[in-house]
């Protein structure tokens, strides 16, 4: 197990994550979305013959909490605690980890609540809605299409049995990574937490779906609208496959990204919002920054804006074209110098916080993404030129052959969505689950 | 660069005891924070004042400008122009040109640049360099006196505005808690939505945001803080350059009258046509934030629910009624000026309705004054309150927004500090007067929101 330590600020708390790669929500089977995340939810309602009360009782009364975050491709177990009670704090910890009750009325009443708060979170959020729609077009639901918390049904189909299966099998699927954030040193990580933890020995040969993932391409713009009626505003997301993080040609994209949609000064938001007045937001992103693509994978570049209803029918045709024309024209002189000067002067702040060194540590580990020193940083960036930038655009990027997602009144956007050039479909395509 | 920086500018930026004297610079007071951070608050004769926080592991900083107007100074004319005003202060100033905000600030390598409107401030706040605080504090200067109002720039915000109230509509939840704040403020101006009213926010004239910033916004209603790793003499210096000669404006107008606590319930039940899952929301009013029963009532919502073995959720969630449960105090949370409301909110299981989660909450409050809490469930909520405590200091910006947060709702920024110790010592009698006097009272506020038709 490779120990990651960070000293924090001092204060007497301890955070321990441990990181179990070539796991996460993608190793769900196709009918059921969701069994990672009842797993760990279900690992944390009971260990060692005691109650979910019980069990996080003895827990929250030393001032500690268990939490976890599941990515597509990986999983992380996170223990906070007061560090004078880190001790017996662990302990629970472990017996969560080695002898979870996965009780069967526990698991029923847990899926229930799952279920509710999965139905709960979609119609508060129409974004999360689009978004999901988004993934799927683009991976053309293949396992990483889909949220980590799953599917309606998905969830649904998920018995008791399954999650005792898979837990187990969670385990030892490659070497795990222990990252420690504390007011603690080093050695006494080690032989206060890190020597205490023991997993199952990596297996060779496992397969995982992101190996030799190719990313499907378009033959036109694939447009979907999905039917949501009487809104105020509606979704709009496009985009598709560009690049990873492991480019050499990485800064570049970082430089077109901050320039068309990266912050208050981009194409984007000024021409939508501080020159029309369409949206409250627009921006863009590669998915690897919003956590949906690991780091060292092919991943989506988005565009995303949700104009008012009146603005829809000018907001859609205006988004389409600028990112065209980003990718035909490129940016100006005078925009780069600005990304550059951004970028380089901001640099601080990638490592400004003993959590933000803990996870650049992790990118690394996990990723193999390393993180240029000052110099290589602002060296690779102040060489850029609006040529590169063009290059690299139009190399990697396909604004004729998008994924188009448009969540909204079907009447309003159904025009506009014909109206849009090159399309290769474009499909009306109700919200999969009943809600 | 269009803001002048002369020669003064790139003098020594070091100030002297003596010097400080001079210029109408006074040390409040200074302090250790948390027995970590150093900090020392200043005033102007201007009625200007800056906390300036020390981070020793920090080599950036976070700037963060509180005013002192929020949606509770609005005239009733004028419900939602803090809030749009806010976002005129990204326009333009008589030195800078529409945009030149957002990429003087990014230029400078600042993150984080954006700014929130709540009942009783307004938070303009961003990351940046050390070495680039001259450039923001010129900045942050300049548009506190010199902004730019004009009506196309107006027009073109307006749209972003109701953009931001288009999506808020979409929300569920929104309507929830506006439908909740306007039951439990009948009078006080908390009860208004902060973002105001579509018909309001439509019709603002150029003239109304002119009035609005000559009424509100000058040196005397503004706390600024910078947190981080900085040269603390040097950016004080700055601070006097570029605000020390300003004039101060008005006032701070006096806060409206607390809400009388009602004498008999409420009972408020909406309908959404896009929800399929009921919402509870109940509500009693709190003595504000400065009142000595207050750490009683804050502990007094942990032990009820902080933690997955917590009171309330094993009522309501553990017995399958509903997916979420919380207590939450609004003075805290809020930073509120005038006493807030003490809430349960319990997010329905799918087919349950509200009333069984309410008759739940009844039954547990009632145990509790007949048998008190137990010890065990006391340690518990001291303990979470102490871990989420120091897990909320880990950043520059969660710093300046307590320090300057409190300083603003109460006079003290060092309240955050000493309401964690006071939380730590409250007693067993305490929490259950607590209860008795905040919480089991006949004036409590219900609120339901149901499936059903469009409200």
């Amino acid at each position: 197990m490779k120990l990651i330590h960070q000293r924090s600020i001092g204060f007497p708390i301890t955070q321990a994550i441990l990181v179990l790669p070539r796991t996460g929500a993608c190793l769900d089977p196709a009918r059921r979305r969701g069994l990672a995340r009842l797993t760990l939810r279900l690992m944390q309602s009971g260990a060692g013959g005691l109650s979910n009360a019980e069990l996080n009782g003895r827990l929250e009364r030393l001032g500690a909490v268990v939490g976890f975050s599941l990515a597509n491709d990986h999983l992380s177990l996170r223990l906070t605690a007061l560090t004078e009670n880190l001790d017996a704090a662990l302990e629970l910890f472990l017996t969560m980890l080695h002898q979870p009750n996965f009780d069967e009325r526990e698991f029923s009443r847990l899926r229930e609540e799952l279920v509710s708060s999965w139905i709960a979170d979609r119609e508060e959020s129409k974004s999360l809605r689009a978004q999901e729609m988004y993934l799927a077009l683009t991976y053309r639901d293949q396992a990483h299409a889909y949220p980590s918390d799953g599917t309606l049904d998905g969830l649904r189909a998920v018995t008791v049995d399954h999650v005792r299966e898979h837990w187990p099998a969670l385990l030892g699927r490659d070497e795990p990574l222990l990252a420690v954030l504390t007011n603690l040193g080093k050695a006494e990580v080690e032989a206060r937490i890190a020597a205490r933890i023991t997993l199952p020995p990596p297996r060779e040969g496992l397969p995982h779906p992101w190996d030799g993932f190719q990313a499907p391409r378009n033959g036109g713009r694939r447009v979907v609208l999905v039917p949501d009626r009487e809104t105020n505003t509606d979704e709009v997301l496009l985009g598709g496959f560009t690049t990873s993080e492991l480019d050499p040609q990485w800064h570049l994209h970082r430089l077109a990204a901050l320039i068309f949609g990266g912050d208050m000064n981009s194409r984007l938001f000024r021409v939508l919002r501080g020159e029309h007045g369409y949206s409250y937001g627009a921006n863009c992103w590669y998915e690897t920054s919003h956590g949906h693509s690991p780091r060292n994978r092919i991943s989506p570049f988005t565009v995303y804006t949700f104009p008012t209803a009146e603005h829809t029918a000018q907001a859609i045709p205006l988004v389409v074209r600028l990112y065209e024309e980003l990718v035909t024209q490129g940016v100006t002189a005078d925009e780069l110098q600005r990304a550059q000067q951004a970028l380089v002067n901001s640099y601080p702040f990638q490592l400004d916080t003993p959590q933000k060194k803990l996870g650049a540590e992790l990118d690394l580990a996990l990723y193999g993404v390393r993180m240029d020193d000052e110099d290589t940083h602002r060296e690779k960036l102040l060489g850029a030129t609006p040529a590169d930038i063009l290059r690299m655009l139009q190399a990697t990027h396909r604004p004729g052959l998008a994924n188009i997602v448009l969540l909204g009144d079907p009447g309003r956007l159904d025009p506009v969505a014909r109206a849009i050039p090159g399309i290769e479909s474009l499909d009306v395509v109700e919200y999969p689950q009943q809600l | 660069m269009p803001i002048a920086m002369g020669a003064v500018a790139r003098r020594s930026l070091r100030l002297t005891g003596t010097l400080l004297q001079e210029r109408g610079v006074r040390l409040v007071q200074q302090f250790t924070w948390f027995d970590t951070f150093p900090v020392k608050h200043y005033r102007w004769d201007n009625g200007l004042e800056a906390l300036l926080a020390q981070n020793p592991i920090s080599t950036v900083a976070a700037y963060l400008t509180h005013y002192t107007v929020g949606s509770a100074s609005e005239r009733p004319d004028q419900r939602g122009l803090a809030h749009f005003f806010e976002h005129m202060m990204f326009r333009e100033t008589a030195a800078l040109r529409d945009g030149d905000i957002d990429r003087i600030i990014a230029e400078a390598g600042g993150v984080g640049l954006n700014a929130s409107t709540s009942y009783d401030t307004t938070q303009y706040y961003v990351n940046v360099p050390s070495a680039q605080l001259e450039r923001l504090i010129a900045l942050e200067a300049d548009r506190m006196v010199n902004l730019k109002l004009s009506a196309d720039l107006i027009e073109k915000e307006r749209g972003a505005v109701l953009g931001e109230m288009n999506m808020y509509k979409d929300m569920p939840s929104d309507q929830f808690w506006n439908a909740a704040m306007a039951a439990a403020f009948q009078r006080h101006p908390y009860r208004h939505p902060i973002i105001g009213y579509t018909e309001q926010v439509s019709a603002f004239k150029t003239e109304d945001f002119a009035a609005f910033y000559r009424a509100h916004y000058a040196p005397n209603r503004a706390v600024i803080v910078v947190a981080g790793g900085f040269d603390e003499s040097a950016v004080l210096a700055l601070l006097d350059r570029y605000y020390g000669g300003m004039a101060p404006g008005a006032p701070r107008p006096v806060p409206a009258a607390p809400e009388p606590a009602p004498t008999s319930p409420t009972r408020v039940e909406i309908t959404h046509g896009k929800i399929s899952t009921e919402y509870l929301l109940l509500g009693t009013h709190t003595p504000g934030l400065t009142h000595p029963d207050l750490p009683a009532v804050i502990l007094l919502s942990a032990v009820l629910s902080a933690g997955r073995s917590s009171p309330l959720h094993r009522r309501i969630v553990l017995e399958g009624l509903g997916t979420d449960a919380s207590a939450s105090v609004m003075d805290a949370e809020w930073k509120l000026v005038s006493p807030g409301m003490f809430l349960i909110s319990v997010d329905l299981r799918h087919g349950v309705q509200a009333e069984a989660a309410e008759q739940a909450i009844d039954a547990l409050l009632a145990d509790a004054r007949r048998n008190g809490f137990a010890e065990q469930d006391v340690e518990r909520a001291k303990n979470q309150i102490r871990l989420g405590g120091f897990s909320a200091l880990q950043t520059n910006m969660s710093l300046a927004r307590q320090l300057g947060g409190y300083q603003v709702a109460c006079g003290d920024a060092r309240f955050g500090e000493k309401l964690l110790a006071a939380l730590g010592a409250v007693t067993h009698e305490q929490l259950r007067t607590a209860l008795e006097r905040y919480v089991l009272v006949p004036g409590r506020l219900t609120v339901v929101q149901r499936p059903g038709a469009a409200a």
